[in-house]
């Protein structure tokens, strides 16, 4: 173990520029990554599940025992906008517990199945969601806040650089949206 | 949305064998649409900090440490006057082409972010469940042009709001850096020296296939500012100069859902909006457009009048927002924050529906049948 470890750390293509953030996140990466680096834990993990797979990563159900294909075929059209627009709404903001959704006035009994796993969800989507004051508080107070934000959160230079005049939050809410957060 | 886009490649194609279905949608369409710039201030904008009561001495004593300095507030009336970061949008005043709704709002409000701008986008009651978007709703009953290169394009990568669901021909622009850049490079996007991100930056490039016949040439004089708003400000001008039209483009910034030490985050945001704007403005007069365009902003909330204790505002409810364009007659509608009426929760009244908002864009700015989209009783406003 210890010859095989020794030589791939030490081996030219471990350490090469070229291939830092040459893959793109599957699905799964993408949506358990987001939660884990902004320190998001939902209470409810359907809707994580269900985002991967609408994605194109149905956890423990491969296409076949190979498993995906992953890679560039992660990315197609429908699931470039079905990331982002996930994202979008993780970083919209954040509904504090009191004013999530007012429980006690549902009659579940009385909608449709449709509407009643709708409102599951909306209500399970509540606490998605990055908490831009908190996030600040956690980082190290330095002089470097901006790089430091942008290592945190990309694997490869930013596509479009953010503004060096936004705060630590408004910067990951822009980050988050280029090209390049799709890459690990 | 590629479902959107599927809708709306396979309506092109079928475009030079129109049958008589598709004659007797011809015939329906106007033969041009004036253009609608919608401006989403994403995460609930405060209402009060932006466009400010700095009379009402109820202002000051509910934000110890929020309130604006009157002698800071760029006065609009005796009453109310704006933020200071929005300056650059005095000169709009001046001119009598800015509006300010105050008010808006709807009944039974509801404080999460995601299900109240889902009641925004869709028009819904508070406790109804739409499917499809108003301005998808309103297109699916009224058509653009058939010349036109879409009903409306999402600008920045974003959920499709008022235009989600079946019925518009929308196109997201996810990267509008992306379609701005093509401009000036001649469509050499997607080259970049890591395959995986080659691949992204192509997919992109590909879903903006649909808005191929929208370019981004024109050399404004006026610049726009740096950062996401000022190129997504950029790019409305750029799709207003068009000569394929387009009748709705969706701007957004934030997130203003400011809770905590808002003062820096919510001075720094209004900034760019008002500097964007105003950039904006510039350019469609450059082009002759700023009569034939109407720029709105929404959100789903505003923030409760009184600060909390970590130097922010939490979800509230009703807030004002801003209307400009060169005909629009300038002014204070609605209400001004009845901050003596609050809710047992410390939220606003609301004076104006919001759906009298999107009606006054259907029945005044298109000449549509408001009640045909958002049900009969939500009275146009008369600031266009």
């Amino acid at each position: 173990m210890k010859p095989l470890m020794r030589a791939i750390l030490t081996s030219q293509a471990f350490w090469a520029a070229e291939n830092r953030g040459a893959l793109i996140k599957s699905p799964l990466d993408l949506v358990v990554g987001t939660l884990r680096t902004f320190d998001i834990h939902p209470t409810d993990l359907r809707p994580a599940v269900f985002a991967a797979a609408a994605l194109g990563q149905n956890p423990f159900s491969p296409p076949n025992v190979k498993g995906w294909p992953g890679g560039d075929a992660w990315i197609n059209s429908t699931t470039l906008l079905g990331r982002r627009q996930w994202l979008d709404r993780v970083f919209r903001g954040s509904d504090p517990a009191m004013t999530a959704m007012p429980a006690a006035r549902e009659e579940a009994a009385e909608r449709a199945p449709g509407e009643r796993y709708r409102r599951m969800m909306e209500r399970a989507m509540a606490d998605y969601a990055f908490d831009g004051a908190r996030f600040i508080r956690s980082l190290p107070v330095s002089s470097d806040g901006a790089e430091r934000v942008d290592r945190l959160v990309l694997a490869a230079d930013a596509v479009n650089p953010a503004p060096d005049d936004a705060d630590a939050a408004e910067r990951v809410r822009v980050l988050v949206t280029d090209p390049a957060y799709q890459l690990k | 949305m590629t479902l959107d886009r599927r809708a709306f490649l396979k309506l092109a194609s079928l475009a030079p064998f129109v049958g008589a279905s598709g004659l007797a949608r011809a015939a329906n369409a106007p033969q041009v649409r004036k253009l609608l710039v919608l401006v989403e201030l994403k995460g609930g904008n405060d209402g009060l900090n932006t466009v400010i009561p700095f009379a009402d001495p109820l202002y000051a004593s509910l934000r110890p440490r929020l309130a604006v300095a009157r002698d800071q507030v760029v006065q609009l009336t005796e009453a109310a006057g704006l933020h200071p970061s929005l300056a650059p949008l005095k000169p709009v005043w001046d001119a009598r082409n800015l509006a300010v709704v105050q008010g808006l709002g709807y009944p039974q409000p509801n404080l999460s972010h995601f299900r109240s701008i889902e009641i925004w986008d869709t028009a819904s009651k508070s406790d109804e469940y739409l499917d499809a978007g108003w301005l998808a709703r309103a297109f699916a009953h009224s058509p653009s042009p058939s010349s036109f290169a879409a009903d409306g394009v999402v600008v920045g990568p974003n959920a499709m709001g008022p235009l989600g669901g079946s019925g518009a021909r929308a196109i997201a622009l996810t990267n509008p850096e992306q379609f701005l850049r093509n401009a000036r490079f001649a469509r050499n996007e997607g080259e970049s020296r890591n395959p995986a991100l080659s691949h992204i930056l192509r997919v992109e490039r590909d879903v903006m296939v649909s808005a191929e016949r929208l370019q981004a040439r024109r050399a404004f004089v006026a610049p726009f500012p740096r950062g996401p708003f000022g190129n997504a400000a950029n790019t409305a001008a750029q799709l207003a100069a068009n000569e394929a039209g387009i009748a709705v483009v969706r701007l957004s910034l934030g997130s203003f859902d400011t809770h905590a030490n808002q003062q820096g985050t919510h001075a720094n945001l209004l900034r760019q909006l008002g500097e964007g704007l105003a950039a904006l403005r510039e350019g469609l007069v450059e082009i002759g457009r700023w009569d034939s365009t109407v720029i709105a902003t929404y959100a789903e909330f505003g923030r409760r009048p009184r600060e909390n204790q970590s130097g922010g505002t939490d979800h509230g409810t009703a807030a004002s927002h801003l209307v400009m364009g060169g005909a629009v007659k300038g002014g204070l509608y609605g209400a001004a924050p009845a901050l003596d009426r609050l809710d047992g929760g410390g939220n606003l009244p609301f004076a104006v529906d919001f759906r009298s908002y999107y009606a006054t864009f259907l029945a005044r700015w298109w000449g549509m049948d408001s009640g045909a989209v958002l049900g009969s009783g939500f009275r146009p406003l008369e600031f266009v």
